[in-house]
């Protein structure tokens, strides 16, 4: 199998896994949209096993890793940006909900960056950094 | 600035014209990363260059050029 045959095979499922999606919330019934998504995920991986040229190479992974980068210092920073703003709503004594939100961001943030740091510690480790 | 720039358009053709195609077949990497390195969009690790120089029989220095 091609890449091209691989990736229309995809972009049917993904049809197919929004209608059960839509069916599923219309019905209220969770066990189609989870059922749904592990069989989409188990075709995927197979047909993917079945491709034999490369789809994935050294420049791909830069990308993403600029991309992982570029996301993680947006978000952070949008997160506490807006967290802060929460909290000073709080302190004005405009909405004590806010102030729960903006905590919740706040701590969310810095999570992400454990987990960054933990991540790039870990590769750094792995790629010859400090022992 | 010193930039590193390639000769892999004129190797291809030097070599029977071989595809971008076959070319990324043969050194394991997409034709994506093939067209990008033609257009001096992107610099390729030692281990794939010299896969690349290897796939057409040449030095290191015949294919890449650092300016």
């Amino acid at each position: 199998m091609n890449f091209n045959t691989y990736r229309n095979w995809r972009m049917t499922l993904l049809v197919i896994g929004t209608i059960l999606a839509a069916v599923s919330v219309a019905i209220g019934n969770a066990y189609i949209l989870i059922g749904a998504v592990a069989a989409g995920m188990i075709i995927l991986f197979i047909l993917r096993r079945r491709v034999k040229e490369v789809t994935t190479d050294e420049r791909n992974y830069a990308v993403a890793s600029k991309a992982a980068r570029l996301t993680v210092s947006l978000v952070g920073l949008g997160m506490a940006v807006t967290g802060a703003i929460l909290l000073a709503f709080h302190r004005a004594d405009l909405s004590a909900g806010m102030a729960q939100v903006g905590l919740a961001l706040l701590y969310a943030t810095c999570g992400l960056l454990l987990i960054n740091l933990s991540a790039y510690t870990y590769y750094n480790r792995k790629m010859g950094g400090k022992e | 600035m010193p930039k590193i720039t390639n000769n892999i358009r004129r190797l291809r053709f030097d070599h029977q014209e071989i595809t971008q195609e076959d070319l990324a077949h043969k050194v394991g990497c997409t034709r994506q990363t093939i067209i990008a390195l033609e257009q001096n969009k992107y610099v390729p690790s030692i281990e794939l260059a010299f896969k690349i120089a290897r796939a057409f029989g040449v030095k290191l220095e015949e294919v890449f050029k650092y300016e």
